[in-house]
């Protein structure tokens, strides 16, 4: 009797224990999930000082990774074509896998960081990409690809 | 009790097993010169090496960034910066460089792929060679292939230029066929067509075009398999060496005959080497190609090879399948790597154990005092400062 007691309590000690832990551990993955909207915006303000105020309508990530041919275009395509006034332009690569020289030039909101690709949980700003913002969240994502490089173009100017 | 400590026993004496060692006994390795270099731009591996400048016998370290800087820098072996070379007026002549092959300051070689130039120019960026590889051709050949370099060193002391060979996909021309349909064409085509052009005396006006070694991938899988990689062979005092990612053979090659001469097995203590080539299966080409290309460079294989002069061996670089977590996701670099050293015969001496938290396989670079690798985690003092360590082999 007094053994059977005893595994009662133990069983109800270990009910009570991983109750609070798992209790605990969803508290806490609940605060710290982010929305992409916030991640992109914390990286901005914490990384280069810089707002995605709400006149901010486009973040334009510019990277070396995939197609190079395809990132060398969407540059072309970058400054020949888009309205970057309310865009910021992140350039993640470091220059050797895509001429970045004319980027450097460029005016309005344009960030390099080459080491962002380590830090980058996400995934967010690893492939070359037009995010469209609306009411502080992210309306679209465009991603550059190789197949469809036409239809993307033709999709980030209807926008 | 007795039970656990026979288990635990087993554990130790099995983990004892896995240690790596790190030489062993018929060769001996020694951390020789520590190098730091600032060329001061991003650069790809491939686009750094060392050369024996002809006028003063000395070793000079190039780094280049063909794409925003367009410019290569020369420096000593001690990590002096010496010149730069600027690459504007190559870029006047061709539309993009692709391999870079520095012969001398005033002998710096750049092989375009797809149009199928050879470009020289000297240490005044002056562009002083040009040609396009398929107007040397006969007609029976011209235009039918695509040509790419090694980024190593090309056999400029024996004379004679390799290139590797890719026929177009301009050749299957049946245009009823899908997109499985051809690349499995393509494939077949490409097993059973010239895989090496050697060129002889092509700074000359009588360069002399030779293509072959039609044979290449017979030992290594059969023609329905995805078995195309980026070409990788090297040239050593005029012998010609061909390794595959899909073998655990070197093929050495008779340039002469244009025939595969012998192979020679790679044998390695702690991971397998070479990964079979997938069978292509019309139905599912496209999930076979995204596995190909996200799945083989994480397996073991060798992935470089060097001569090294002193010591008068050959350095087989092998990667490892075991991989580190941290690195997984953005880039493939092995936990561990390994030197196998072979004698001037190809023998097979010994295997040295690399740690890849310390050194970089992929930035791997042959100097005078050893082969050198790029320290991970550095402290250097600017960002684009390198630091590169040496080892002595004997």
């Amino acid at each position: 009797m007094k053994k059977r007691m005893c595994l009662l309590k133990l069983i109800s000690y270990l009910i009570i224990v991983s109750s609070v832990i798992f209790s605990c551990s969803n508290k806490a993955n609940n605060e710290k999930i982010k929305s992409d909207y916030e991640y992109i915006k914390d990286y901005f303000e914490t990384k280069h000082n810089f707002d995605i105020s709400e006149e901010i309508k486009m973040v334009i990530i510019i990277t070396q990774n995939g197609c190079p041919g395809c990132n060398k275009s969407f540059v072309y395509f970058t400054i020949s074509n888009l309205n970057l006034k309310n865009s910021v332009i992140l350039v993640t690569s470091d220059g050797k896998g895509l001429d970045i020289s004319n980027l450097r030039n460029l005016d309005g909101n344009v960030f390099f960081d080459d080491e962002i690709c380590s830090g980058d949980e996400r995934e967010l700003f690893s492939n070359s990409s037009v995010i469209f913002i609306e009411e502080n969240a992210i309306d679209t994502i465009v991603n550059i690809e190789a197949q469809t490089i036409n239809n993307q173009f033709t999709e980030i100017l209807s926008k | 009790m007795r039970l656990i400590l026979i288990l635990l026993s087993f554990c130790v004496w099995v983990s004892c097993e896995n240690k790596p060692k790190l030489s062993d006994q018929t060769i001996t390795v020694e951390r020789n010169l520590i190098i730091k270099f600032n060329p001061k731009f991003a650069f790809y591996p491939n686009d750094s090496g060392t050369f024996i400048e002809s006028k003063d016998g000395k070793e000079y370290f190039y780094f280049c960034n063909q794409t925003t800087e367009r410019e290569l820098k020369i420096f000593s072996a001690s990590g002096d910066f010496v010149s730069t070379v600027s690459l504007k007026n190559l870029m006047r002549t061709i539309i993009e460089p692709f391999t870079i092959s520095v012969v001398s300051e005033d002998t710096i070689i750049f092989n375009t792929f797809y149009t199928n130039e050879i470009v020289a120019i000297n240490k005044q960026g002056d562009v002083w060679f040009y040609v396009k590889i398929d107007e040397l051709l006969p007609d029976s050949l011209s235009n039918k292939y695509e040509f790419w370099s090694n980024a190593h060193k090309w056999g400029m002391k024996s004379n004679l230029f390799v290139l590797k060979s890719w026929p177009t996909y301009n050749l299957i021309d049946d245009k009823n066929l899908d997109y499985a349909e051809r690349t499995l064409m393509y494939y077949k085509c490409l097993y059973n067509s010239p895989h090496f052009l050697i060129i002889t005396d092509l700074f000359s006006a009588n360069a002399k075009l030779r293509m072959g070694v039609d044979d290449l991938y017979t030992d290594i899988c059969n023609e329905d398999c995805l078995f195309d990689e980026i070409p990788c062979y090297r040239l050593f005092n005029g012998i010609l060496i061909f390794f595959s990612e899909y073998s655990d053979n070197l093929f050495i090659i008779d340039i002469d005959k244009m025939i595969i001469d012998k192979n020679i097995q790679i044998k390695s203590n702690y991971t397998k080497v070479g990964n079979d080539a997938i069978k292509i299966d019309k139905n599912n080409l496209k999930l076979q190609m995204d596995y190909q290309n996200d799945e083989r460079i994480k397996k073991g294989r060798i992935s470089n090879l060097f001569f090294d002069v002193k010591a008068n061996k050959y350095l087989v670089l092998v990667t490892h399948t075991k991989y580190n977590a941290d690195f997984l996701k953005h880039s493939y670099i092995p936990k561990y790597f390994s030197i196998i050293v072979l004698d001037r015969n190809f023998n097979q001496l010994g295997e040295i154990l690399f740690d890849s938290n310390k050194y970089n396989p992929i930035s791997a670079i042959m100097t005078d005092s050893g082969i050198a690798f790029e320290e991970i985690n550095q402290n250097n003092n600017e960002k684009y400062e390198k630091t590169y360590v040496s080892f002595k082999i004997d």
